[in-house]
This record gives structure tokens, C-alpha cells and sequence, in this order.
């Protein structure tokens, strides 16, 4: 130990997190705490991580937190995660900003404050790298002047915030690569009923708990795309066909765009959705470098409408992952097995149903024929808690089928999930 | 094959330390046996051969992470002073990723433990004062920051005493 440097030290102490641990550790030798005071770079006050958080009152919190953060030099990752703490004074918080501003690379903070106050402006921007802020407000962002040059990840979650501040702070943020948008309040005016966002280094999009008429994304380099419990009426996204992935997660949207140019997706995992099947069709088809499809837990708006499996084989010849789940009706699953098509890269396939029927052993039996090279497959059911005698029998005779069925393809990894 | 410390060692795995890399660039060091690589004073042979080890298994292609990741943990299971020593000898390599991996390790350690416990783990020695130890917890008022939180939170008190007698009053 005696040979370790200082600033390895500082290092080591960072990798603590907890505050209350590396204050512990300060009080050990004079290196430690020469190591704590100039050279400790993280520090994080959780409240899941010592109970004695939880009894103290809000302003000995606040004094607490104080003393211990201005003892460092040159923090670069902060974080203030207080679940029980319902408002911070508006004084110490500023105080704990305004002492990290030069060196401050990543601040997480979830906190409300009293009065409110804007904490894009107080924090420091020219380093800040990630940016993760919940239960707050934030309102007028100037764009010209509250610039953020290196931010690479801005999380907001329960914030207030109005549609046309947000697009600001993105217009700060040239470089983001990672929004994460979560539970957010967001004011319209009158006269503004969408929402529109540009930014043309952003990678990852995550939306979820979010309501709102008109979402319009422009994002020239976007790869992952994930919508989840939103309801929007459009959502529009404006590319040069940079996806890669997109994830659709209980969310009611009557006009789903996201452009032509739908070549680079690889991973389309689509749950609880109604689809109008020519229409997703359409949104799809050309992505004939996909690999992953899940289609779970949907829903199809014209009653006739069915998953066209022969139309997946032809549309997406790469697919090495698929997982399905949804009604199946007896004409239309007919009609499917009679065709012959082949899913010729398919080497994991994840079957679901919601309630069982008897359709179900044929269907797994027919796309395992259809399959040549698979390699694992997953059966995926719900069991419902009051098991009817009719239920337990078709549970049974499905069970009685599989074990004839995997005979046949003894070199398939076969797995089964209940919930 | 590079010369270092009167051992022979293949020249990719050794040049994965960042330092080293440049020292064979810019001087042409290594090449013979009189003309080796001087490794700095906290790299003894022991600790040599772990970190060779451990660029060996990271740099070689081939190795999946999951093989990677079984090596990592096999390897931290060392004692602190070892833990310390590579540390020490990573770092004056420049070698990022497994000053990394082996701070954690140590940092892992740490958690839980009274200064005391600390202090046998890691044979410190116990040379602070008293009253330095108590520092931490004490209400420091000469910083001209904590003054001012100070004297707002003095103002505010007052507002909120007033605003209580004149609830009372009314």
C-alpha cells in the first residue's frame, strides 16, 4: 500500500459510490485522507445505501451533504438520490452546484427543490458529460447561452418541462447520443400542439409513460428507437434510414412513421400493439437485413388480418431471431402451413400464448417443419391462476404432443416458460 | 520478442501497455538483451509476470468475453498486498483497464469495514490525530462558502420565527 500513489488511491476511494463509505475510509491514515481530499472523484448519496438517511431531518441532510462535498477538490461524478426527501432548500443545492461547476463530468439528481430553481443553469456545463435529472422543472432554456458542448447523455424522468423548452435544450446539446425520456409533464401552447425535437447526433431514443398529440423526431443518425407505454396520436420520424432497432411496448399511436428508408433495421419488437397488418407491412418490408422479429401480445384492428408468415420469409431472409405470439385463428392458420415457404436462417424461435387452445401444438408443429436450421426454441405460456378442468386438459394434450414432437428434432434445445 | 528485465517476452503482449509502447516506439528500446526495457521501480518480476498474464488473455484475439470475464475473476481473488503490489505496477504502465479492474476489486474490500478493520486489511498506519479524525464531522465555518449557507439559513430562521409569532398573535 505504501506504494501506491496517491491519485490511485483517490481512485480506489471512487469506486466506493457511497458517500458514507469513502468518509469512513478518509479517517483510516494520512494518505487516505490526502487521497479523499484532493484526489476523490465520485461521490454518490443514495438513500438506499445507509439507513441512518432515512432518519435524519431534511435540513441535517442538507448540512450533511455540504460538509462532505466540500471537503473534495474537483469532483467529477455526483450523485444526490434522496427517495424519502420531499423538498432540498434552494440555498445548499446551488451551493453543491456552484462548488462542482469547474469539474463536474456527471451529476444525478432527483430531487425537488424549494423554491425552484433552474438547475441547467446553476450546474456546470462545459464538462458535463451525463446529465440525469428527475422530479424537477425546468423552464427557460436559452439555447444561445446555457450550451452544453460535451453532454453525451441526458436522462429526464418526472420533470415539467414545456414542448418547446425541450427542443431547446437538445438544440444545447450538439453532441447527445443517449434521451431518455421518462413520465414527463409536458406543457403545450395553445397555438403549439406538437412536440418537435431535432438533433442530428442523436443515436438512442427512449420514450416512455409520455402523452402528447404530434411527437416529430428529426434525427439523422438515430439507431435505436424505443416507445413504451405512450399514447400518442402521430409520431413521426424524419431519417436518413439509420435504424437499427426499433421496440413498440403498450403504446396507442393512430399514425406510426418512421420513413422510408427502413434498410438498416435489424431488430423490430413490437408488444401489446395493434397493428394494421398492410400497413406495418409497409413500414417493414424493406428491412431485408433484419434479424430479429417479436411480434407479442398483438392485436390485429381488422379481425381478418393475420401474421402473413409466408411474407416474413420472403421479406426478411437474414432472420435469425423470431418470437410470436398472438391469437391464432383456425382458417388463416390452414392456410399458412398449406404454403410452403422456409425460414431458412431462423435458429432461435419463441413461441407464446395468451390462452391455449389446441391451434397451438399444429402451429408450433408447422413452423418447426418450416425452420431447418434451428437450433433453440422457447415455448413461452400464461397459466391462469383458477386452472379450469377444459384448461388443464389442453395444457395436457399439448404436453402429450411436444414430447411427440421433439422427437422429431432431437437437436433442437427446446425450453418452457409459465407465467 | 522484446527484452525486458533479462526475460524475453512477446512483443504484442508487451507492447499492450500503453507506456511501454511508446518508449519501444520512440527509442527503438528492447531490441537486445544490453539495450532492454527498464520498467519502472514498482514492476518487480512477480508483478511482471501477472500483468504479461493479463495482457496475454485480453490481447489475444480468439478469447471470448465470457473467457475474459472467468480469467478477471480468477485472477482478483489474490491477497490485498498482491492486489496492492499490481496495482501500483499497472498503474506506472499505464495499463487502465486493469488498474481498473483491480481498484474495484480493492474498493470491494473497503465497504463495511470501521477504520480500524481498514487500517489491519491493508497495514496502514495509524498516524492521524485525534483531533484530525474527528475533522470530517466537525462544523467547519472558516469556508467563505459554508458562511454564507450560514447566514441564509440565519435569515431564514428569523422569517420563519417571525412568521410563528404572528401566527400566535393572530
Amino acid at each position: 500500500m505504501e506504494h501506491l500513489p496517491v491519485e490511485v488511491i483517490g481512485n480506489i476511494l471512487s469506486r466506493l459510490g457511497a458517500a458514507r463509505d469513502v468518509v469512513i475510509a478518509s479517517a483510516t491514515c494520512r494518505k487516505w485522507r490526502e487521497a479523499w481530499r484532493i484526489h476523490l472523484h465520485t461521490l454518490s448519496f443514495n438513500s438506499n445505501d445507509w439507513p441512518v438517511y432515512h432518519e435524519l431531518t431534511t435540513s441535517r441532510l442538507e448540512i450533511l451533504i455540504t460538509q462532505t462535498i466540500f471537503q473534495t477538490t474537483g469532483l467529477q461524478s455526483l450523485s444526490i438520490i434522496m427517495d424519502d426527501v420531499d423538498k432540498f432548500s434552494a440555498a445548499p443545492v446551488i451551493a453543491w452546484l456552484m462548488y462542482t461547476r469547474e469539474s463536474l463530468r456527471q451529476l444525478h439528481y432527483n430531487v425537488r427543490t424549494s423554491p425552484t430553481i433552474n438547475i441547467i443553469e446553476k450546474c456546470g456545463r462545459q464538462k458535463l458529460e451525463v446529465l440525469n435529472l428527475s422530479h424537477n422543472t425546468i423552464t427557460g432554456v436559452e439555447p444561445s447561452y446555457q450550451r452544453f458542448p460535451s453532454l453525451r447523455s441526458l436522462s429526464l424522468s418526472h420533470i415539467s418541462i414545456s414542448a418547446l423548452d425541450l427542443s431547446y435544450l437538445l438544440t444545447a446539446c450538439p453532441k447527445v447520443e443517449i434521451l431518455t425520456l421518462l413520465s414527463l409533464d409536458i406543457a403545450m401552447s395553445d397555438a403549439q400542439a406538437s412536440m418537435e425535437l431535432n438533433s442530428p447526433s442523436l443515436k438512442d431514443l427512449s420514450v416512455e409513460a409520455i402523452s402528447l398529440e404530434k411527437f416529430m423526431l428529426e434525427a439523422d443518425g438515430l439507431e435505436k428507437l424505443q416507445l413504451k407505454d405512450c399514447t400518442l396520436e402521430v409520431f413521426e420520424l424524419i431519417g436518413k434510414g439509420t435504424l437499427k432497432l426499433l421496440k413498440i411496448d403498450d403504446v396507442s399511436v393512430i399514425h406510426l412513421d418512421i420513413g422510408e428508408n427502413t434498410e438498416n433495421l435489424e431488430v423490430v419488437d413490437v408488444s401489446n400493439f395493434t397493428i394494421m397488418w398492410a400497413k406495418f407491412h409497409n413500414m417493414i418490408s424493406k428491412a431485408s437485413k433484419l434479424r430479429g422479429l417479436r411480434l407479442w401480445g398483438v392485436v390485429f384492428d381488422d379481425e381478418d388480418e393475420v401474421v402473413d408468415m409466408e411474407t416474413i420469409s420472403v421479406c426478411f431472409p437474414q432472420l435469425t431471431h423470431l418470437s410470436l405470439c398472438y391469437d391464432l385463428k383456425e382458417a388463416s392458420l390452414q392456410y399458412s402451413l398449406q404454403r410452403s415457404f422456409e425460414l431458412k436462417n431462423v435458429i432461435m424461435l419463441e413461441l407464446g400464448w395468451t390462452v391455449i387452445t389446441d391451434l397451438f401444438s399444429q402451429w408450433v408443429a408447422g413452423l418447426l417443419e418450416r425452420c431447418p436450421h434451428l437450433r433453440k426454441l422457447i415455448i413461452n405460456g400464461v397459466v391462469s391462476e383458477a386452472k379450469s378442468h377444459e384448461e388443464c386438459q389442453v395444457l395436457a394434450s399439448f404436453t402429450t404432443s411436444m414430447v411427440g414432437l421433439m422427437r422429431k428434432y432431437l437437436h433442437v434445445d427446446v425450453q418452457f416458460e409459465y407465467e | 520478442m522484446l527484452f525486458c528485465l533479462f526475460q524475453q517476452v512477446e512483443e504484442e503482449v508487451v507492447m499492450f501497455c500503453p507506456m511501454i509502447c511508446r518508449e519501444v516506439l520512440q527509442t527503438g528500446i528492447g531490441s537486445s538483451k544490453n539495450y532492454a526495457i527498464k520498467l519502472p521501480q514498482r514492476v518487480n518480476p512477480a508483478v511482471l509476470g501477472l500483468i504479461l498474464d493479463y495482457c496475454r488473455l485480453h490481447q489475444v484475439r480468439g478469447r471470448s468475453n465470457k473467457e475474459r470475464k472467468t480469467f478477471d475473476e480468477k485472477f482478483i481473488r489474490l491477497d490485498t498486498k498482491k492486489l496492492c503490489e499490481l496495482t501500483s505496477g499497472a498503474d506506472s504502465l499505464q495499463l487502465r483497464p486493469f488498474v481498473d479492474l483491480t481498484s474495484r476489486t480493492l474498493a470491494r474490500m473497503i465497504v463495511g469495514k470501521t477504520p480500524e478493520e481498514i487500517r489491519d486489511t491493508f497495514h496502514l498506519s495509524d498516524d492521524l490525530t485525534e483531533e484530525e479524525k474527528l475533522e470530517p464531522l466537525r462544523n467547519r465555518t472558516d469556508d467563505p462558502r459554508i458562511r454564507l449557507l450560514n447566514r441564509l439559513y440565519a435569515r431564514k430562521r428569523r422569517i420563519e420565527s417571525k412568521r410563528n409569532i404572528k401566527d400566535c398573535r393572530d
